[in-house]
């Protein structure tokens, strides 16, 4: 059964190559059909792996072809099968082909649809690549396969430069991120002499021998975790990124590519679980990417950036977890955040469908009346990443909570503070958006209108997932007296080093009372401001406070990198351009100007001369000679 | 026999267009096809047990022998050279004055560096090398254009013949500290590491310069820039693609095995010079406003690279190294048929005043973003391949050198994507007319053999290795 796995990537490489070569006599219908059938096989493949890992649960390796051989240089094509892929390949492809689905709908008009729907599907190839291969260096052709394709879906509609600018600056960031990530992988070779999972950690434990070298390397995998994943301070490209079709933020952008870091983590987790150094690191770019993330979000008043600043706020809570040691709640939190987040970005799409193309939430509200399967779902969203009980968002953010409280009270309070931000700014967003009286023009009330089906269904599908995902991680402590395993952690444990709450089931109770109380009392805050009070967000010259004008630009990171990076390296380049190479270089070369003149006269009386003739004749004469011989 | 065929078809083809007047492309590219043909031909036939090479005595008294090989790395240089040289006659788009002699330069110029791609003999590897030039001299004076040509031309001609006396020195050096002077490549080898690390280190010294001069290497570099751009394109991509390996290559062949004492003990300036000139090229590449200048500089970044993995002398920089040096040929030839593409569409190769060709033409900005992502060593590509390996190899001299060089992952992404961003993106829309279906067609080869490197590069690496 093992063996299919090759099959899995190469489903969606077929759609990619069908769509991008035979596109052109093919009707939008079909292409779209092909898209989404290449993902949703694969997803079904993925699900008959999933299984038999089930009652399996160990590392297999399917080797494909030999990849790049030199010396003791080993690397093939080849995958690996073992809980962790098996579980990030069922809910890729699962979200995917949701994704693919609701494109169909969502990009119908557009005049690159087949464009979009063969990146999707190339991007769903890298994204399994990412996952599947069995080295890092596979790992790597995924990472920046998946990159390449984020790039070209950012800038989709690359008639405005300001997309382009999103999608150039998305690439460069992470280009950092994975400078550290081949650097990693160049120590760990030299140390290890492999790159093979199997070899360093599974079977081998290689790992084990990089010795002082330990701390580096996994800093070094870390600042490629923090480029992909938008960790402090690599963060500054994902909300820009949602200059991108809607359906790409969800995939790419949320579910799926933006948590690459978190199974590059946690696949190496052996390492990481060795240096507590590297482990504080992750902790505290966690801690504060999720502060700042929640942050942010509480003044945003475009739908897609609300999410976005969600978004690298929820990947700082899973990074938080990482570092400290709890990695199968982490990859549990981004199964469920995957599901609970792509409904969102999908539900905002449908919104923003509905509404014409607007995006600003002080331009909406009373959308509940005109569309009701976009606003029960996104409900549904909005409850489970608030982290309400029983939906999915409750049980993975309240174990990352209930380690917060046992590790460090300081992350635990930092952490309940991002908490309650994420439950007052998502409900500010939805009650703007959905409560109150309609505040666009009437051009867009007349206009409003639920979402074709295939753009529902998907909905609806997420909307499930998102209220049940949550109970394969059942908390430890409340699960064993209620007899429910934790089923994740138990399934992971084969992969990934185990972590668990030693909190007893009174005390796990408590948090989650007081961590849904707090949840609830910003719910009502937000209720009470935005409905009961029927107030809107200000217009962004109203805002007088400075704390407000900080956040609402974004603590200005973005011109802070503008001047200490940007500029110097521009202003250095074109200062060595001058000085060096135009004035100093130049002048050493052509110091003895009249000297050369006169030489090139020479050679320039050659050219018409004989001595050519001749020259080519003694060559030709020995070469003629040397045959006689 | 076989070998003296890959090298005498061009040279022989050559002396016939000088005299000729009949249709110089089709008679110059299938000499170049068949040339390969009998290389790859030749290349079976060696694995069979069939002896290809040659070995005549020339100059007794001296050891000098008119001796060629066939080894893996000769083999690979030796293909890169036919399908580059394929490729670039290819290109030609439009008809050039005095087409024979051009073509005959041309030919002569291919000839000379097959000669030394396959050279097993230090003297004649010299001569090949210093010969190569003669041709490319006249291609840019006589084919080239701009106001100072002739001072550029002379620029470029003395400083490589200037850098060139050094190599001479350190081979002759090496060449009289034997008991029986002979230039003999094995010889040659043994004599070098016989030295002390001292004398090594000189002797490396020598060669270095005059390898850094001909790649080119930070701050030998200023006559390339200025070389490239008022070469015809097809001297440029002579240039850029072949040309400058014979001194990638001369590291491989003749420096590492030679001198590697000296390398390791007295010749690391050599791998910072390297480290340094990949940052400053890359960064000379960002403040480039024209195409083919940025391309220019880009291809200076990665023969930086090159030669910094290469020295590190491990397995990996060695294949790395040489899997590289294809590579970068293949993009070359491409990335510089795309400017001519451009050029001779838009007039001009001002990236700021170019907008929106994708919208025009969306299979040529399909095929150049694939060119573009195999420059940057996007994984899947050949350019990854051969990046990865040379990195992994600088790392072995130090992490650190590895980070500063591998800055231009960063730099390369930032000046390449920004030039396809003003040149391909964007609403304003010049008008761009289709490609031809020739053009197509060097394109879409080109893209082919970076994605099948990239995806299956064993297949390269095996045919390097097959001495290693």
């Amino acid at each position: 059964m093992e063996k299919l796995v090759a099959l899995i990537p190469l489903f969606p490489a077929l759609g990619f190559l069908c769509i991008t070569f035979l596109g052109k006599n093919m009707s939008k219908t079909a292409v779209g059909t092909l898209a989404t059938a290449m993902v949703g096989i694969s997803f079904v493949l993925a699900s008959l792996v999933f299984s038999t890992q089930l009652h399996e649960g160990h590392a297999t390796m399917v080797k494909v072809f030999d990849w790049i051989h030199v010396g003791t240089f080993k690397v093939d094509i080849s995958f690996i099968v073992d809980p962790l892929s098996s579980l990030y390949i069922l809910f890729i492809t699962g979200v995917g082909s949701l994704i693919h689905l609701y494109s169909i709908g969502y990009m119908h008009e557009d005049e690159g649809f087949n464009r979009f729907m063969s990146y999707l599907n190339l991007f769903v190839f890298f994204m399994l690549l990412l996952v599947l291969g069995d080295n890092l260096l596979l790992l790597f052709v995924g990472w920046e396969g998946v990159g390449v394709c984020s790039f070209m879906l950012i800038g989709f509609w690359y008639k405005d430069h300001a997309n382009n600018d999103a999608a150039k600056k998305a690439f460069v960031i992470n280009r950092i991120g994975d400078l550290g990530l081949l650097l990693a992988m160049t120590l760990i070779f030299i140390q290890c002499g492999s790159l093979n999972y199997n070899d360093l950690m599974i079977s081998g434990g290689d790992i084990a021998s990089l010795g002082k070298w330990t701390t580096l390397a996994a800093i070094l995998l870390f600042i490629g975790a923090m480029g992909k994943s938008a960790q402090f301070p690599l963060h500054t490209w994902l909300p820009d990124a949602m200059a991108g079709p809607t359906p790409v933020s969800a995939l790419i952008h949320a579910a799926t590519m933006v948590t690459a870091g978190i199974y590059l983590v946690a696949r190496f987790s052996d390492l990481f679980a060795m240096s507590e150094m590297a482990s504080q690191v992750v902790t505290w770019a966690g801690v504060i990417t999720a502060v700042m993330g929640a942050s942010i979000a509480l003044t945003q008043n475009d739908i897609k950036k609300v999410l976005a600043y969600s978004t690298v706020s929820q990947l700082g809570f899973m990074f938080a977890a990482l570092g400290m040691g709890a990695y199968s709640i982490a990859v549990f939190h981004v199964v469920t955040h995957a599901f609970f987040k792509a409904l969102l970005f999908l539900g905002s799409g449908s919104v923003i469908h509905a509404m014409g193309g607007e995006q600003d939430i002080r331009r909406m509200g009373g959308l509940k009346n005109h569309m009701s399967i976009t606003y029960w779902t996104f409900l549904i969203g909005t409850i489970a990443i608030a982290g309400i009980f029983p939906f999915a968002g409750f049980f993975s953010k309240d174990q990352i909570l209930a380690h917060a409280m046992e590790n460090n009270l300081t992350v635990f309070v930092l952490l309940m503070l991002a908490a309650a931000g994420t439950a007052f700014y998502m409900f500010r967003m939805f009650y703007l958006t959905f409560h109150g009286k309609f505040r666009g023009t009437h051009e867009q009330e007349h206009h409003l209108h639920e979402s074709p089906a295939t753009m529902t269904t998907p909905l609806i599908v997420l909307a499930i997932a998102s209220t049940i995902g949550g109970f394969i991680g059942f908390p430890h402590a409340i699960g064993e007296s209620l007899h429910v395993h934790h089923w994740l952690d138990h399934f992971l444990s084969g992969t990934v080093v185990a972590a668990h709450s030693h909190l007893d089931a009174t005390a796990e109770i408590i948090l989650a009372l007081v961590a849904m109380g707090v949840a609830g009392g910003m719910i009502y805050f937000a209720y009470n401001t935005y409905v009961s009070r029927g107030i809107n967000a200000l217009e962004d010259e109203e805002i007088n406070s400075g704390l407000h004008k900080l956040l609402l630009k974004k603590y200005g990171f973005d011109e802070l990198y503008d001047n200490i990076i940007r500029k110097p390296i521009d202003y250095i380049a074109s200062g060595l351009h001058h000085w060096v190479e135009d004035k100093a270089l130049m002048n050493i070369v052509d110091g003895s100007g009249s000297s050369v003149k006169g030489i090139a006269r020479l050679l320039q009386g050659l050219q018409n001369g004989q001595i050519i003739t001749y020259l080519l004749a003694m060559i030709g004469g020995l070469i003629a000679l040397l045959f006689l011989i | 026999m076989i070998a003296l065929a890959i090298f005498s078809i061009p040279l022989l083809l050559s002396l016939l267009l000088f005299n000729s007047r009949s249709n110089s492309n089709k008679l110059a590219l299938t000499g170049l096809m068949t040339t390969l043909v009998v290389a790859i031909v030749g290349k079976v036939l060696q694995s069979y047990g069939h002896i290809i090479s040659l070995d005549v005595p020339l100059i007794d008294t001296i050891g000098f022998h008119f001796s060629l090989i066939l080894d893996g790395p000769a083999f690979v240089m030796v293909l890169l050279t036919l399908i580059a040289g394929i490729g670039i006659l290819y290109s030609i788009d439009k008809e050039i004055q005095n087409a024979n002699r051009f073509y005959a330069w041309s030919m002569m110029m291919i000839a000379a560096m097959l000669g030394a791609f396959m050279a097993a003999d230090a003297l004649m590897f010299y001569l090949c090398y210093e010969w190569a030039l003669i041709p490319i001299f006249f291609l840019i004076l006589k084919w080239g254009h701009g106001e100072h040509l002739s001072k550029i031309t002379m620029r470029f001609f003395l400083y490589t013949l200037f850098g060139s006396l050094f190599m001479m020195l350190s081979l002759l050096y090496v060449h009289q500290s034997m008991a029986h002077p002979t230039f003999e490549m094995n010889a040659m080898w043994e004599a070098g590491k016989a030295l002390t690390a001292g004398q090594q280190g000189w002797v490396f010294a020598g060669l270095f310069i005059a390898f850094a001069v001909k790649m080119p290497v930070f701050p030998f570099h200023s006559w390339q820039p200025s070389t490239y751009d008022h070469a015809p394109i097809q001297g440029t991509m002579l240039l850029a693609a072949i040309m400058l390996k014979m001194a990638t290559f001369g590291l491989v062949r003749w420096a590492l095995p030679m001198v590697p004492a000296g390398i390791e003990e007295h010749g690391q300036w050599a791998i910072y010079l390297s480290v340094i000139s990949v940052i400053y090229a890359s960064l000379m590449a960002l403040t480039q406003k024209r195409l083919k200048l940025m391309i220019a500089y880009s291809s200076v970044a990665h023969v930086g690279m090159i030669s910094a993995g290469v020295l590190s002398n491990t397995d990996q920089g060695t294949v790395g190294g040489l899997f590289e040096m294809f590579s970068h040929g293949i993009l070359a030839v491409a990335m510089f048929a795309v400017y001519q593409m451009i050029e001779s569409r838009v007039g001009h190769d001002r990236m700021n005043e170019m907008g929106g060709i994708r919208t025009s033409a969306p299979s040529f900005a399909f095929l150049f973003f694939i060119l573009v992502m195999g420059s940057v060593a996007l994984p899947f590509t050949s350019g990854f391949v051969g990046e990865f390996l040379l990195l992994q190899s600088l790392s072995n001299t130090g992490l650190g050198l590895a980070a500063l060089a591998g800055l231009s992952v960063i730099l390369g992404a930032a000046y390449m994507l920004r030039g396809f961003q003003k040149m391909m993106l964007g609403g304003k829309a010049i008008a761009f007319s289709a490609l031809s279906s020739k053009e197509t067609m060097i394109l879409s080869i080109a893209v082919i053999i970076v994605i099948a490197l990239g995806i299956y590069p064993n297949i390269l690496i095996q045919l390097i290795q097959n001495i290693l």
